[in-house]
């Protein structure tokens, strides 16, 4: 049955579209106001800590909660606040969020760096620190990090691979702050007591490769796995299986696996903040897509309106579908005037939508889905029990498996909406109270 | 700036859609197509063109009658077309091809809900109904480039396969076999244009070399042991080329994983083999696509992917979970699907063996033997015989014909059809060196009371002891030569005499002494 455990994960191949790879992050111009949501992570939202017409400085702790289950929010610019209202993020969730009116001193916050000598300190910091995923989860990361048998964690994996197309960020944090990536594992390395760390990076990026192989040389622990240049190799059990080639059993977390996974970005983040304290309230994003008129990598200020950042790369006016992230798993912007927010790798902008609005039509069993899972699920079955609404199918197929890559949409020549109804699937187990 | 689309994620596709991959095999079909023009002359192109056209047309008229989409743009009617057409002799009269665009898309296809929804090959299915149907135009092969002689009259060729399992002919050697010049369907003759459009589908992933590798290699392990030669002209020859890559992955009635793609090929080339050699059909290809097709549903369930992370005992767990909370009842991987499997199996294999055993028992008698009824019969017309067995029949004259030949120790009988009043005319004349011994009429349609008196022993007495040629009188017998005939039947008393000497003139022929 060995044939059957399927050693090779399945993928699908996507054109890279990694147009940005050379482009130098440079900042774009301080926006006159930005509105900072208080959610920005997964778990409890943050609650305002700024009455309107108070000054902030960059840095400042905007936002918190008392529960361990969030990550605070900061301010990215100096300047007045100027209102508490209610947005709707990408994605359909409310959220509160404080509107800033920035003065352009970008006055900085008297940030101290944080005094570690304990794991519990570490945790701490990295929660002031505001970190999330920023792979695009969104998960706080000191929840991550402070896991609770931290004597079963042995490696730490960190995701490099940017599988999605035309997203370079973190391609250029590789370039850019290869230094930061080596120290930042380092830390992570010592405060989990973890023995071994592999980076996993797709082969379409050797220069990457080659930069991080150079530095972490100096720390024999470490390596750099190169992986096959195939969607999706960032999904989290994908990428451990590559590079550990251990198994994340179904319905239990890397941890149990003794894995702690952590996105490049996120790892390069913490490096900075230990050395500086300053918060995360800017991310390096990814500007690309046929509306874009100078694709490139930009830092950007948490909270910038997507317009904005679109108008000053050019070709806003074009633009009839705004992704937030990668077309793959990014989620479509319905407003621009929404903010960037942490877990914002990417903006694209499309003078016409990427997919060619296929209509469905009947599926022909071609198997291309099947093929394409990596999770080896079969999501035509799967469709077809979530169209019956048969749940006890539904659960006997793992839905809850899928990991939303949306290859089998990709590959279905029906145009049939696969990886969508597995959301609606996943939601209406989750409904049925499991 | 206008409204901004939103959609779900994902926002690409990869490009391939069901119209895409449908003229991805319509482009590789184009070989075989020019194959079958070159060898079958431009009939071939028109078979082809009526089915295609037909099949389009039912795909359309089907749907519009019944309010459903509009499928008919996924041009999936059309590969559907072109490949009954490849699977038609090049001879084959149009509405016979039309039947079978009926069959395959209306029957086969639609009445199960279209494209995907169909259980066995639409193609192949109309194939078989064709050939159960039409047996004689669907095994009516031409020899190749004889379109290029249109005066000489029109050979009849056996195929290849034909010829193998005993029938008359020469076999042509493999090379000639690969290039596709030799008798057979319009487009499956040249193995070489079949691997060029397997080859270019391959190249475009539109299918996978799993059923093409398991089936052709199946086919030639197992014929490897009767030699090189052969197991080269069983893969080159039939429908095999064109079944393994063009019918047997077609998606809907193939398993979707690897794993039951590879057992789909291997049971479709086991099943050829064993037609081929051992059944009464020479080829085997539809069928065993067929009956495989039938098994993909179970092949699906039991090669179905283990999903990532889910070891067999959670996977137990699972199953029993919902057991207890859903009333549908979970699948339990050995008692559901491996023991069904296995006792299907079984009973596949049995019921064959008890087939091929009759068969083999029927066919040993066939042989060597006549049944008694008909030795009996033989025997009463030729009193003395004895030993009887049956002989090629000789070569019949004008007016009637020999259709069987009977031998013994004291004559022959022969069968002869003859032409009278009603219709034909069937007797048995038995001839010894003494004369004709023994005329009995087997059938006949004639006047019942009249023209039926000619098959009484009064009338037939008279022939006993002839010799030569027989001449009919009407009331009296004025010559020597002359037989009466029977009163106002004189058609079907001539119809008699005419078998009657033919019968004696073939005799002559054969060596006997009923001068």
């Amino acid at each position: 049955m060995s044939l059957l455990n399927g050693k090779r994960i399945n993928g699908v191949t996507v054109r890279h579209d990694k147009n940005t790879k050379n482009a130098v992050t440079t900042p774009i111009p301080l926006p006159q106001r930005v509105t900072i949501p208080m959610q920005q992570h997964m778990g409890v939202p943050c609650k305002p800590l700024v009455e309107v017409g108070d000054r902030v400085l960059v840095g400042q702790k905007i936002g918190d909660t008392e529960h361990l289950f969030a990550a605070p929010v900061h301010s990215s610019v100096s300047g007045e606040v100027e209102a508490l209202t209610e947005i709707v993020l990408p994605g359909g969730k409310r959220s509160q969020a404080v509107v800033i009116h920035a003065d352009g001193k970008q006055e900085e916050f008297p940030h101290k760096t944080p005094t570690i000598t304990t794991a519990q300190d570490f945790f701490t910091a990295v929660r002031r620190s505001g970190l999330v995923g920023l792979g695009g989860a969104g998960f706080p990361a000191h929840m991550k990090l402070a896991y609770k048998d931290v004597e079963r964690l042995d490696t730490l994996v960190v995701n490099a691979a940017e599988c999605e197309p035309y997203i370079t960020s973190d391609y250029r944090t590789c370039i850019e702050s290869a230094e930061d990536v080596f120290d930042g594992i380092e830390a992570v390395m010592h405060f989990l007591g973890l023995t071994h760390c592999f980076i996993g990076i797709e082969k379409n990026k050797p220069e990457a490769i080659e930069k991080l192989g150079k530095i972490c040389k100096a720390d024999s622990r470490i390596r750099v796995v190169p992986l096959p240049a195939r969607y999706p190799q960032g999904a989290e059990k994908v990428l451990i299986y590559q590079t550990t080639g251990r198994t994340v059993r179904a319905g239990s977390l890397p941890a149990d696996s003794g894995v702690m996974m952590q996105n490049v970005s996120s790892i390069a983040f913490l490096a900075d903040y230990l050395r500086r304290g300053r918060p995360l309230i800017e991310r390096f994003i990814t500007v690309d897509g046929t509306a874009v008129e100078r694709p490139g990598n930009y830092s950007v200020p948490v909270g910038t309106s997507i317009r904005e950042v679109l108008e000053y790369c050019g070709g806003f006016e074009k633009a009839t579908q705004i992704l937030s992230g990668g077309p793959m798993m990014g989620s479509a912007v319905a407003d621009p005037e929404m903010p960037v927010t942490k877990t914002c790798n990417a903006l694209l902008a499309f003078t016409e939508p990427e997919d060619f609005a296929l209509s469905a039509t009947d599926c022909i069993r071609c198997g291309r889905c099947t093929a394409a899972c990596p999770m080896g699920l079969r999501p035509g079955m799967l469709e077809d029990a979530y169209d019956k609404r048969d749940t006890a199918q539904l659960r006997a197929l793992s839905v809850t498996l899928c990991v939303g890559c949306g290859s089998c949409s990709y590959v279905c020549p029906a145009g049939r909406p696969l990886s969508q109804k597995n959301v609606l699937a996943k939601d209406l187990l989750r409904k049925e109270g499991n | 700036m206008e409204a901004l689309i939103v959609s779900q994620s994902p926002h690409r596709h990869s490009g391939v859609t069901t119209p895409v991959i449908m003229r991805d095999v319509l482009i590789a079909l184009i070989p075989a197509l020019i194959a079958s023009v070159v060898f079958f002359g431009p009939r071939a192109l028109l078979v082809t063109a009526v089915t295609t056209a037909s099949a389009i047309f039912f795909e359309y008229a089907y749907r519009r009658l019944m309010h459903r989409q509009q499928t008919v743009g996924d041009l999936s009617a059309a590969v559907t077309g072109v490949l009954l057409a490849f699977n038609l002799p090049v001879s084959i009269p149009l509405w016979i091809a039309v039947i079978g665009s009926f069959v395959a898309i209306v029957v086969v296809k639609q009445l199960f809900g279209g494209i995907g929804k169909n259980f066995a090959n639409p193609a192949i299915t109309a194939r078989i109904v064709l050939m159960v149907s039409f047996a004689v135009h669907m095994t009516n092969w031409t020899e190749p480039f004889a379109y290029l002689h249109p005066q000489a009259e029109a050979v009849a060729s056996a195929t290849p396969l034909a010829v193998l399992a005993g029938s008359e002919g020469t076999l042509p050697s493999p090379l000639m076999l690969f290039l596709g010049n030799c008798g057979g369907c319009l487009g499956e003759t040249s193995a070489l244009a079949l691997l060029l459009g397997g080859a270019y589908l391959l190249y475009k992933r539109v299918i996978r070399p799993h059923i093409p590798l398991a089936y052709l290699g199946t086919v030639a392990l197992l014929t490897l042991p009767f030699g090189v030669e052969r197991m080269a002209t069983y893969l080159f020859s039939g429908g095999l080329a064109i079944g393994a890559i063009f019918m047997a992955t077609d998606y809907t009635t193939s398993p979707i994983t690897g794993k039951g793609k590879i057992i789909f090929g291997i049971g479709c080339g086991l099943l050829t083999v064993l037609i081929r050699q051992f059944g009464s059909y020479p080829e085997g290809v539809s069928f065993s696509i067929l009956l495989m097709n039938l098994l993909v549903p179970y092949i699906d369930i039991w090669t179905a992917p283990r999903p990532f992370g889910l070891t067999r005992d959670k996977k137990k767990k699972e199953k029993t979970k919902t057991a207890v909370e859903g009333d549908q009842t979970p699948i339990r991987p050995l008692r559901d699907v491996l023991r069904p499997t296995a006792v299907l199996c079984v009973v596949v294999v049995l019921i064959a063996g008890a087939l091929l055993a009759t068969y083999r028992v029927t066919r040993v008698e066939e042989e060597t033997g006549l049944t008694e009824a008909l030795i009996s019969e033989l025997t009463e017309l030729v009193p003395q015989g004895a030993d009887w067995e049956e002989l090629q029949p000789p070569a019949s004259p004008e007016n009637a014909t020999i259709t069987r030949c009977f031998g013994s120790s004291a004559g022959h009988v022969y069968e002869v059809v003859t032409k009278s009043y009603g219709g034909d005319l069937t007797l048995l004349v038995g001839i010894t060196p003494e004369g004709v011994s023994g005329v009995s009429v087997t059938e006949t349609s004639d006047t019942p009371g009249l023209g039926s008196k000619a098959a009484d022993e009064g009338f037939l007495s008279q022939f006993a002891g002839r010799k030569g040629e027989i001449t009919v009188a009407k009331n009296k017998a004025t010559r020597d030569s002359d037989i009466v005939a029977v009163a106002g039947a004189t058609i079907s008393s001539r119809a008699v005499t005419t078998a009657v000497n033919a019968a004696l003139a073939a005799d002559s022929e054969l060596g006997g002494d009923g001068e």
